[in-house]
């Protein structure tokens, strides 16, 4: 639909509305998904989906019903069903009332059209790409190509009024060996930007020189991480660490240290949904305009995300960070940045006498939430660095490390950022490499018997 | 067959389709969730919609919609044969499926009172007086959740299956967050950590657990680990509650033996399995005290179903017997491979998402040690339960742990309670060291309702049943090493 189709058919809907005030969060979904394994394509799906939330509030009471039904009689159904459970509920005190309108900077950065009509056939060519350059080394590949778009409207009796779509393309390669693997990853609003052909070749150059891995005993390590790396250290963080619901629950490192310096002057943490360097998200879901939230600047710790709940509690206004309302999970960054440096990565490389380069880490999991201490293994090329160079693999590792220890510990950060889109379908991190002093790995993997 | 469903079929025959299968889906959900003795979300939410999966040219293609409209049919089935036809690009096989049988049924849910017809206010006060109940000094967030669907899905195939299962769930669980003013942050659930427990059940299954009578003991555990001691590190012998059971077997067992995972389908993203198919009849996954089942069958259990995604009918098997690695769990396409046959685990998240391999209720068998035995048998280890951080490498061996609570146990007693419990290993040598599982007295089935597969990912609901049971030699205290 277009934005005017949209919005009007939303606003028409909410012509039939009884409750005292209504919001309606709109979110359609088209998703194709070409994925590989073994070098043949074992799964190849599309999904056309659409999602209608209703939130009805009657004086303090607010009700809520959500369907998939996008006609104008589905969605008023909606309306009455979210209008009727509010009555039944009892009244909620904290609620702050429907936001009321604000300026949104809307735009169309992130929406390209060939990615909307990219077909079938051009992600199993892509794919086959891959396959040949992993066959071709004698290796097996396995991976995703995913193409979307979304739309997401916000309207609501108050006013707002706010439209946003966008598109992504990612395609993903792990390309593994006897012994080895590597990694490659790639995603863009824009299709014309997959290159198959380097996502490719960077997995397989990676398993074909970590082969033959060494055992290396946990402990200590100056490290070099990738972006990717990166992104799943920062996820935790996100996630865990900057929310207002997190400094509620006394689980933030940033609880009450704001204005410290806590971590390297180096290290710069943001929300920005404006930056078009990023995924941008002009608004969030109760269709206020995001602002940019600095967490650290230059070391020095800041503020955290607000939606309207949060935002009434505190006696401040939403940063613009909600995701749909109700909820308990609290505000999201979902447009998450770590400030550029000045380092390239092999100049990072190049300043490790002894260390581990680590092109990816899985499965990492908070253990203590003040320090964000956070555990989790590496994969997908593990390097051993060796007089400023990486010279061979090193079976997978197991570290168990305080995220803001490690912060402190930063020696260097990238002057490139790779842009990593989320798994949610909206937003994602600019991030780029770091080096870390002393990083803590505490176990190994085996080979199985 | 309905009309719409037939439609489907017919719609893949015309294209050229060689197999087709059709889910429709309708699905109702209720979440709640209580903060601080105050109301913090109700959401109710329904879906309809339909997916199918069609082989065409020897290979798979699926699409989905959800607008079940009679020009929606060709639309769908067009794409998921262009989808198909370009898979087939790139196959180096056709897609074999192992034959199954072609029932038609219709399968009732499981609920006693359906929770859907229970008023919200019952449900929204029974929290509140809950989380009351637990805001004792040192508490500084009580949280209570509850959830529930009800969903009939109708499954119709081009073999002639149509099927109709009705299917309802009820879980819930508190949370108490303590803190102080030196930074300990702790939290103690019951009955469980995450979104508490939940089952194939009505509202019976809620008002069982009798959450307000636990909350305020609940609530004293979270402000009774801020000043415990922290976990000793080093080598000692274990026992892991049966809550935290149901973890050690999810990941360690329950992923490494999904047949798709071992053929590398799951590569890209959670990784493969160190269970290979050479492994399958011999190889020593645990102790002979280890007997680790996949099975459906149990009533009631959340990851319980009569018939899978793709119309097979579940079934019990040993993963592990007796120590020995003996199945795995599988798909029509891939049981074939290994020389098995299916047994009901190809599961979706909903109409817009293809089946893929997944747990049902993976479970332990219990064994004969009452509790007291198993921490009698320890001179000096700790017992460690309520699930709180996991993580595991990419080929599900070398894992860590962290549990809400701890025990020391020395002089086969348990002595002081420990606090940021963690342990670590590698899953088989964990599993050799096993040399006793706790009785049928301790038993209960688990729901987990998080599990976490595929691309795009899909949340499946599984179970686990468990006892605790004891581990020798097992490294702990990673966290203060």
């Amino acid at each position: 639909m277009s934005r005017e189709q949209l919005l009007d058919l939303l606003r028409g809907a909410l012509s039939t509305a009884d409750a005292d005030g209504t919001e309606i969060v709109a979110i359609t979904s088209d998703e194709a998904l070409t994925w590989y394994a073994e070098n043949i394509i074992h799964q190849n799906v599309a999904a056309h989906t659409a999602q209608i939330s209703v939130r009805a509030v009657v004086g303090k009471q607010v009700g809520s019903a959500s369907t998939t039904d996008l006609t104008l009689e589905g969605i008023q159904r909606t309306i009455q069903s979210a209008s009727d459970a509010a009555r039944l509920m009892p009244e909620d005190p904290d609620f702050p009332g429907l936001p009321l309108p604000q300026t949104v900077q809307e735009t169309d950065v992130g929406y390209v059209p060939a990615t909307v009509a990219s077909q079938p056939g051009e992600r199993a060519a892509a794919v086959r790409s891959v396959i040949d350059g992993a066959e071709h080394a004698g290796l097996r590949a396995a991976g995703t190509y995913l193409v979307q778009s979304n739309e997401l409207a916000v309207v609501s009796t108050t006013g707002v009024a706010a439209f946003h779509r966008d598109t992504m393309a990612s395609l993903k390669a792990v390309v593994m060996g006897d012994d080895s693997s590597g990694y490659g990853y790639v995603s863009s609003s824009d299709v014309a930007d997959i290159d198959p052909l380097a996502t490719g070749q960077r997995a397989v150059q990676t398993a074909m020189e970590t082969r033959n891995p060494m055992d290396v005993e946990p402990g200590p390590y100056d490290v070099v991480l990738s972006p990717w790396a990166v992104d799943e250290l920062m996820k935790m963080m996100a996630f865990h660490a900057l929310s207002a619901r997190s400094i509620e629950e006394h689980t933030s490192f940033l609880d009450g240290r704001q204005g410290e310096h806590l971590v390297s002057p180096l290290i710069s943490l943001y929300d920005d949904g404006l930056d078009p360097t990023g995924l941008p998200l002009p608004f969030d879901y109760e269709g206020q305009p995001k602002q940019r939230v600095d967490f650290i600047s230059q070391g020095v710790a800041g503020d955290v995300v607000y939606d309207t709940y949060y935002a009434k509690k505190a006696g401040r206004a939403s940063t613009g960070h909600s995701l749909q309302q109700p909820n308990d999970f609290g505000p999201v960054p979902l447009n998450f940045f770590m400030a550029a440096g000045e380092s390239a990565e092999e100049e990072m490389v190049a300043h490790t006498e002894r260390g581990i380069y680590v092109t990816r880490f899985w499965y990492a999991n908070v253990v203590e939430p003040r320090q964000m201490t956070v555990t989790g293994m590496t994969r997908d090329g593990t390097y051993l660095i060796e007089n400023g160079r990486r010279t061979r693999g090193i079976r997978n590792l197991r570290f168990t490390q305080s995220l803001v220890e490690m912060l402190k510990s930063t020696l260097e950060v990238g002057r490139d950022r790779s842009i990593l889109a989320s798994g949610f379908g909206v937003g994602g991190m600019v991030l780029p490499s770091l080096r870390v002093q002393a990083f803590h790995f505490t176990g190994a993997t085996k080979k199985s018997q | 067959m309905d009309r719409f469903t037939e439609q489907v079929i017919a719609a893949a025959r015309r294209r050229g389709a060689n197999y087709c299968d059709c889910r429709l889906i309708e699905l109702e959900r209720e979440e709640i969730a209580v903060m601080n003795g105050a109301l913090r979300a109700l959401t109710q939410a329904s879906q309809r919609g339909f997916g199918v999966r069609v082989i065409v040219d020897g290979a798979w293609g699926f699409s989905s919609s959800s607008v079940t409209s009679d020009g929606e049919i060709d639309r769908i089935v067009d794409e998921a044969v262009l989808i198909a036809r370009a898979s087939a690009s790139v196959k180096k096989r056709d897609v074999v499926l192992a034959p199954t049988g072609v029932y038609e049924d219709l399968v009732p849910h499981q609920a006693a009172r359906d929770p859907f017809t229970v008023p919200d206010g019952l449900k929204v006060e029974l929290l509140v007086e809950a989380t009351r109940a637990m805001q004792i000094p040192g508490v500084v967030m009580a949280r209570g959740q509850m959830q529930f669907s009800r969903e009939r899905k109708t499954f119709a195939s081009s073999e002639g299956s149509y099927i109709i299962q009705d299917r309802i769930e009820s879980g819930a669980g508190i949370k108490a967050i303590a803190a102080d003013d030196k930074g300990g942050v702790q939290v103690r659930s019951y009955p469980m950590s995450l979104s508490g427990d939940s089952a194939q059940a009505g509202w019976e299954f809620v008002e069982a657990m009798d959450l307000v009578t636990h909350a305020e003991p609940t609530a004293r555990e979270a402000v009774a680990l801020l000043t415990a001691k922290p976990c000793p590190s080093g080598v000692k012998d274990l026992v892991v509650g049966g809550q935290q059971m149901a973890l050690q077997i999810h990941e360690s067992c329950g992923h490494p033996t999904e047949l798709d995972r071992v053929m590398g389908m799951e590569a890209s993203f959670a990784g493969t399995s160190f269970l290979t198919t050479d492994k399958k009849g011999t190889f020593q996954y645990g102790s002979p005290h280890v007997n680790l089942t996949a099975d459906p069958t149990i009533p009631h259990a959340l990851g319980g179903l009569v018939y899978d995604d793709e119309g097979v009918r579940g079934r019990k098997v040993y993963l592990v017997q007796n120590g020995i690695f003996k199945h795995y769990l599988n798909s029509r396409a891939s049981a074939p491979v290994v020389g098995e046959e299916p047994m009901g685990a190809m599961r979706a998240d909903g109409f817009s998402r293809c089946p893929i391999v997944r747990m049902v209720s993976i479970n332990i068998e219990p064994g004969m040690a009452s509790f007291d035995e198993l921490v009698g048998g320890i001179d000096d280890g700790i017992l460690v339960d309520g699930i709180k951080s996991w993580s595991i490498d990419d080929r599900r061996l070398n894992f860590q742990f962290g549990s809400e609570i701890g025990w020391e146990i020395r002089g086969g007693k348990l002595q002081e309670m420990l606090r940021n419990p963690t342990y670590t290993g590698i899953a088989y040598e964990f599993w050799r060291s096993c040399d006793a599982v706790g009785d049928a007295s301790q038993y209960h089935v688990w729901g987990v309702d998080n599990c976490g597969k595929g691309e795009p990912m899909q949340v499946a609901h599984v179970s686990h049943g468990t006892s605790p049971a004891r581990f020798r030699q097992v490294r702990v205290g990673v966290l203060d090493e």
